[in-house]
Order: structure tokens, then C-alpha cells, then sequence
């Protein structure tokens, strides 16, 4: 008697059969691509007043329901990529034991009935006897690099050869690797965070504020394990993670563009860098004084930071830093630091330095050498340019002269004593914008992305050939039956295929 | 602005060129004249001589490839495209019906362009990576490709409806069509691929996370889903003939609709390059 089949296996089998449906792939396919669609013509994640400007009450209820303003994170949208996933999967695992038989399958001489089955077939009548024949069919196949094997009978010689097994596997590395992408995402969700760290030049940090808490440490906190590691401001709402060491920006820059005609500035940031260094607990340097710019980010125990922005920390006056070199003795400089609108004393020199006035974009005129200054957009820092007073000794009461130095100038400025006097930087009122990620699974996801470009050109441009020479005896001359098949790209193989026919009988030709 | 004079009449010559190409490939499709094939394909590539010089002048003078606004962009995709289809063209007779369709949309989609501001722009920081690089260049070859696939899906349904009747005799069999049209789509769908994977490197260089779902990312995935869908009804449920073509230009609409509609109407990272 069979046995009766439990709930249990009835479900797995149905599931399993579910998962492994073509026809499943193909509605997910386009279940996906419409509902995507979708995100993209409702606006994500803006604030509600912006979507009761663009629909009704009602209709933006439904929608929020639904979670049509944040749609990608949903999770009904995070369900139909699982299952595509899920689907592959299944589909992969149902195919592959087959494809892989066919793959390892030996090639074998063919036989009278699959000839008639062989969808590319060529009869030709060959002179010069069964040797001449076999010598050339063997010439012609070893000139289009197939490796044959040959077996004979008593009535017929077969020389059987095949190409491109391994393109069957093409389909499969391409699965697996949406399947790896899949995953690997899903690891970075789980185990990773995204955050966002402003930090003023100076100062450092220990916590990163977070937009994605890690969802590890949400379940492990949720079922007691441990305490959370994230903390939440009550005031503001802003949930901080620590980073386990100190992160400090020593200095912020920016470099803007020059146009190559006129070589005067342009408004535009060509690049931004900060230099960053990592610290632990007592203060001592892990990572010291490394440069990050946008594209070249730093990673520190798995936590990556990226330069994303910058800005000017409202309220702070800063610092000026300046050069004094001599002018005899070009090697001698001398750093001194002036808070705008102070002084300080420099005993090298015996002067009074005097910061008067900072603008954040002073260009001199090339003809009569007078500064001009431009009120830059968004607070750039294009071209600052320090306004000088210099006095004699510590108590001098009138300036000895007024000048003005800039970052870059295009003439040397007014400097009347043996020293000159440069500008540097104008330093901690600015801030640098670090976006804060770790994801574990950026490297699966990197393996699925070689995968999805290797596995396409595989399964696409590869094909599966075989071939399939048998001679035969006629009558004292050679009967040559070419016999083939391809996978892929029939129109292809078909020229090869005549190629090679036309090959055995020319040769034939040309030697009698 | 000199310069900028030079580059304009450049490319107003080549697109001269490729309007009279333009012409002669569609009278050696429809009419048969196949004496006239070679002149098409010399004009083609004496138009790619002051195109060439075109693009070369502005690369030099802007410090960066063609691939900042509508001028550069157009011009450059048009550049790509012909140079696809006369090498494909020069392998595969067969495909040279696609001149008909490929000179055209290459001409007028450059024209357009030609409209445009043609100020030069520099680089923001972000966009100075070898990845902007490979992301453009694929994407590029994707759209030469698919439109060799489109160009045999629409022959494939005219060549359908009209069955072998005077004109357009010339025209390679329906198979052909059906072959060439899926062939040229697997090449744009891998090319694709490679775009997206490009893109999404970068902005993992650039900002952390390799997807977004940026308003043009989003629509480069859908066009890519449509593209997955069509090539397993293709192998699954054998829709080789109308259904095959009308999906194939189904998919040219999304990938045109990704690339240059969706610029205008949403926000995205992605519109520097194009408005």
C-alpha cells in the first residue's frame, strides 16, 4: 500500500512546486517593474504638507496605508523581491542536477535514428577512398580547433567533437548572482547602519547619528540578549550609535575651478577634502592625518566615511594662519594663528599683526592690482582674503602699512619690510559632512556584480555545439555524413556548420 | 568662442552627411538598390570624420569626456551609435536595413542637442571617477545595440504585415528578423547590466550605498525587469514572432524613457547630465 502523504510533505511539495514556476519568475518580473514605476511617479519620502499640496486628504491616506511615500522599505515591496529571490533560488536548484548531467555527459557517436533528428545535416560524396576522406574530415576539424574523438565500426568511421559545454552554466551564474546581490543587501540591512556625522574642524566625535539603525541590535535588544547600543535624544528624536573609537577633523578644504582662459576662479568646487584622524580612548592617533576626499573615503573597522558636504559652522569666529618668511632667508617660517578683528605679537619680527577684516572671496585686478570683493553664494570659501594691519613692537599705535593676502593671488602683495607675510588658512569655522556606513554585505554584493556581468556574456554569447563526421564506404568512394546541433544562435553555428562542409569536399577538389 | 564656432559647423557637417547617408540606406532597403549600399556606408564614415573632430575639440577644451548636458550627451550617443552599427554592419551584411533606422534616430537626436546650450561645464567632485567612465560607456553601447534589436523588430512586424510584396523585398527572412532582433537585444541587456553595475559601484565609492532608488536609477532596474520578462517568454513560452518585436519595442520605449524623459520630470542625481 502507498503511503498516505502528511500535510506537511503535501505543503513543502506544493510550495516547492509554487517556488519553482516560470511562471511565477515572469509575474514578479512585471509585478515589480509596475510597482516600481510607481515610486517613481509618487515623489518618496517627502514632508506630508508637499503631498496635501498634490492630492486630496483622502487619497493621501490611502496611499500613506500603503506606504506609497516610502514605498521601497515597505514591506510588501521587501516580500515581492524575497520571493523573486526565493524563485530563483528554487528554479535554480529544480534545473541545475539536469543541466549538469548534460554537462558531464560523454559525447557519443551518433546513431541512425538520432540523425534523423539533428537539425543541421549535410550528405556528401567524397573521392579518394575512405582514408582520403577520414584524413581530411580530421585535417578540417583540427584547423576550427575542435578537439574530436573518433570511434569506428565495421561499415563507419566517426569522428565526434563538442564546443561551449560549459556556456549552459551562463544561465545559472547570472541567477546566482541576483540571488548574491539579494542577499548581500539583506546582510547589510541586517547587520549594517547608515548615518550621518558633522564634525567642525577641530573637534571630533565618538557617536554617529544614525537614519537606519542596525536591525541586529534592535532584535537582540528586543529579545534581551543585550542592551541596545543606540541611543535616542529625547529632545530631538535623533538616535546616535557609538563608534568605538574618536574620530577628529583636524582641517576642511575646498578647491574651486579656475576657468583656463581668463585663470580667474570660478564659483565652482573642482574638489573638497577634510583630513581626518582616528583616535582611541586616551587620545592616541590609530589613523594619522589621512586625507578623504569625495570618492575616496575612509574605512576604520569596518565603518566607512565618506566626504558628502560641507558648510560654515554658524557663530564661531574662527581663526586666521598665516606665514612669515623672511625674505633673505627664504627656509625661515614662522606660523602664527590671529582671531579676526585681534592682534598678535610676533618677536621674530618685532610687528604687531593686526586681522582687520576676512571676506571669503577677494580677487585683485590685474591692471591696477586693487583688491575687489564678491559676496559668494552659499558661504563658499573661493578665495579668502585677509585685510592686515601691521604696527611696530607690542605698543606701536599707528599701522607701519595696511595690506592684503589672499590664498590665491596673482601678484605679489604689498609686503615693504624683510619679511613677507602669506596667507594660509582660515580655520575652524567650517564643517565637514561624513556619511557614516557599515555593510557587511558589500562584498557578497560585489561577487554578485562580477557574476552578472560574467554569467550574461556567457550564456549569451556562448553556445553549445556539436559535431558529427561519419564516413562511410560507397562503392569504393567515401559517403561523408556531417551532422550538428547548437543550443544557441543557430544562424551562427548554420555558417560554421557550412563552412566546414564546404571545407571537406573543396579540399577534395583542389588535391585531384 | 572661437572654438566653440569650429565645433558647431563641425558637427552641422556631419550631420549633413548623416542625412544623406540617411537617405540612401532607407532607398537601399526599401528599393533594393544594393549598388548603393557602399556609398552609404562611405558618407556614414565621412560624417564620423568632423563629428569625430567635434567631440575631440570639446573633450580637450572642457577637460572631460562627452557626457555633461544635452549637447555632449546627444552628440556623443549619436557618435557611439553609428560606429556600433557600421561595425556590426561590416561583420553581419545581413543587418544593414538597421541604417534606415539607426542614421536617423542618430541625426535627429544629435539636432536636437545641437539646440541645447552648448556651454561648457565643469565636473563636480563627485563625478570625477573612473566609474562615470564605464557607467556612461556601457549604457551607451546598451542603446546602440537595442536599437539594432529595434530596428529589426519594427522590419520584422512591417516585413509581417506586408508579406513579400514589391518593395522591402530585399529585407532578410522573417527568422532572420526574429534572430537578429533577439540577438541584438541580449547584447543591450548585458551591456545594460554592466551600466547599472558600474553606477552602482560608484555610488558606493561616492556615497555609501550602491542603490537608492534614485527616479532614473529606479527606471534603468524596470527597464532591465522588462528586458529579464522578455528574454524568459522568449525562452519559456516561445514568443519568437509579433509578440517577440512589439516586446522588443516595448523595451527601446522604457530604456528611451529611462534615459531621457525621466530627466525632465523627476529630481535625480542623475540630471546634470541631461538638463
Amino acid at each position: 500500500m502507498e503511503k498516505q502523504k502528511g500535510l506537511v510533505e503535501v505543503s513543502a511539495e506544493r510550495a516547492w512546486k509554487f517556488l519553482s514556476s516560470v511562471k511565477l519568475a515572469v509575474a514578479l518580473l512585471i509585478i515589480l517593474a509596475i510597482v516600481s514605476i510607481v515610486g517613481t511617479v509618487i515623489e518618496q519620502n517627502q514632508p506630508p504638507e508637499k503631498y496635501l499640496m498634490e492630492y486630496s486628504r483622502a487619497t493621501v491616506a490611502v496611499l500613506d496605508f500603503f506606504g506609497f511615500f516610502d514605498m521601497y522599505q515597505t514591506w510588501w515591496f521587501v516580500v515581492l523581491l524575497f520571493l523573486l529571490t526565493a524563485n530563483l533560488t528554487v528554479c535554480t536548484l529544480d534545473r541545475f542536477p539536469k543541466t549538469w548531467s548534460i554537462i558531464k555527459a560523454p559525447l557519443r557517436p551518433i546513431e541512425d535514428e538520432a540523425l534523423k533528428a539533428v537539425p543541421f545535416k549535410k550528405e556528401i560524396t567524397v573521392q579518394g577512398g575512405i582514408d582520403g576522406a577520414k584524413k581530411r574530415s580530421a585535417e578540417v576539424l583540427r584547423s576550427g580547433k575542435y578537439r574530436y574523438l573518433e570511434s569506428s565500426t565495421a561499415e563507419s568511421t566517426q569522428f565526434y567533437t563538442q564546443k561551449g559545454v560549459y556556456s549552459r552554466l551562463g544561465v545559472y551564474i547570472t541567477h546566482v548572482s541576483v540571488i548574491l546581490i539579494f542577499v548581500g543587501a539583506l546582510i547589510g540591512g541586517v547587520f549594517g547602519f547608515k548615518g550621518f556625522l558633522r564634525l567642525d574642524e577641530g573637534t571630533q566625535s565618538q557617536v554617529v547619528s544614525v537614519r537606519n539603525a542596525p536591525k541586529w541590535d534592535a532584535i537582540m535588544s528586543a529579545f534581551g540578549v543585550r542592551e541596545s547600543r543606540v541611543k535616542i535624544n529625547p529632545a530631538t528624536g535623533e538616535k546616535t550609535l557609538p563608534l568605538g573609537f574618536f574620530l577628529k577633523c583636524l582641517d576642511f578644504e575646498v578647491d574651486y575651478y579656475t576657468d583656463p582662459r581668463t585663470s580667474r576662479l570660478m564659483g565652482m568646487a573642482q574638489e573638497y577634502y577634510s583630513i581626518l584622524s582616528v583616535l582611541d580612548e586616551s587620545g592616541r592617533p590609530l589613523i594619522d592625518q589621512l586625507r578623504i576626499e569625495v570618492n575616496d573615503p575612509l574605512t576604520y573597522r569596518g565603518i566607512t566615511f565618506y566626504q558628502s558636504s560641507y558648510g560654515v559652522v554658524p557663530g564661531v569666529r574662527g581663526a586666521i594662519l598665516l606665514h612669515i618668511r623672511q625674505k633673505n632667508r627664504r627656509s625661515m617660517v614662522e606660523t602664527i594663528l590671529i582671531e579676526p578683528g585681534s592682534d598678535t605679537y610676533v618677536p621674530s619680527i618685532d610687528r604687531r599683526i593686526k586681522v582687520v577684516g576676512v571676506a571669503l572671496f577677494g580677487e585683485r585686478d590685474p591692471s591696477t592690482g586693487q583688491v575687489m570683493y564678491y559676496r559668494p553664494r552659499n558661504n563658499e570659501f573661493i578665495n579668502p582674503t585677509v585685510e592686515l594691519e601691521v604696527y611696530k613692537g607690542r605698543k606701536g599705535k599707528t599701522p607701519l602699512y595696511r595690506t592684503q593676502v589672499m590664498k590665491m593671488d596673482i601678484m605679489a602683495p604689498y609686503m615693504p619690510e624683510e619679511y613677507s607675510i602669506e596667507y594660509l588658512d582660515y580655520w575652524g569655522v567650517r564643517y565637514t559632512g561624513l556619511q557614516v556606513t557599515k555593510d557587511p554585505g558589500v562584498w557578497v554584493v560585489y561577487v554578485g556584480f562580477i557574476l552578472l556581468c560574467i554569467g550574461p556574456l556567457i550564456a549569451f554569447f556562448g553556445s553549445h555545439r556539436k559535431l558529427w563526421v561519419r564516413i562511410q564506404d560507397k562503392k569504393g568512394r567515401a559517403l561523408v555524413t556531417v551532422a550538428g546541433s547548437s543550443n544557441r544562435n543557430r544562424l551562427a553555428f548554420e555558417r560554421e556548420f557550412n563552412r566546414i562542409v564546404d571545407e571537406i569536399s573543396r579540399q577534395d577538389e583542389r588535391r585531384e | 568662442m572661437e572654438l566653440l564656432l569650429w565645433e558647431v559647423t563641425l558637427h552641422w557637417a556631419s550631420v549633413v552627411l548623416y542625412v544623406t547617408a540617411g537617405v540612401i540606406f532607407s532607398i537601399v532597403t526599401v528599393f533594393g538598390k544594393d549598388r548603393l549600399y557602399l556609398w552609404a556606408v562611405r558618407i556614414s564614415f565621412a560624417g564620423l570624420v568632423p563629428h569625430s573632430a567635434a567631440i575631440l575639440i570639446r573633450w580637450i577644451a572642457s577637460g572631460h569626456g562627452p557626457y555633461m548636458l544635452r549637447y555632449e550627451v546627444l552628440s556623443s550617443n549619436a557618435w557611439v551609435f553609428i560606429v556600433m552599427f557600421l561595425a556590426f554592419a561590416a561583420k553581419v551584411r545581413k543587418i544593414r536595413f538597421a541604417g534606415m533606422i539607426v542614421l536617423p534616430y542618430a541625426f535627429l537626436t544629435m539636432t536636437y542637442g545641437l539646440f541645447s546650450n552648448p556651454e561648457i561645464k565643469r565636473l563636480p567632485p563627485s563625478l570625477q571617477s573612473i566609474w562615470l567612465v564605464l557607467h556612461v560607456s556601457f549604457y551607451k553601447l546598451a542603446v546602440g545595440a537595442i536599437l539594432i534589436s529595434v530596428a529589426a523588430a519594427i522590419f520584422y512586424l512591417v516585413k509581417e504585415r506586408r508579406g513579400e510584396s514589391g518593395v522591402l523585398i530585399r529585407l532578410p527572412g522573417l527568422d532572420a528578423l526574429d534572430h537578429y532582433s533577439h540577438r541584438f537585444a541580449t547584447f543591450g541587456f548585458t551591456f545594460w547590466s554592466i551600466g547599472i553595475i558600474s553606477g552602482s559601484i560608484w555610488a558606493h565609492q561616492s556615497w555609501g550605498r550602491y542603490w537608492g532608488w534614485d527616479p532614473i536609477e529606479t527606471w534603468s532596474f524596470i527597464t532591465w525587469l522588462f528586458y529579464g520578462f522578455y528574454l524568459h517568454m522568449r525562452f519559456f513560452f516561445r514568443w519568437t514572432d509579433k509578440k517577440a518585436a512589439w516586446l522588443v519595442i516595448g523595451c527601446f520605449l522604457l530604456s528611451f524613457t529611462t534615459a531621457f524623459v525621466i530627466p525632465f520630470v523627476a529630481r535625480s542625481v542623475h540630471s546634470s547630465y541631461f538638463t
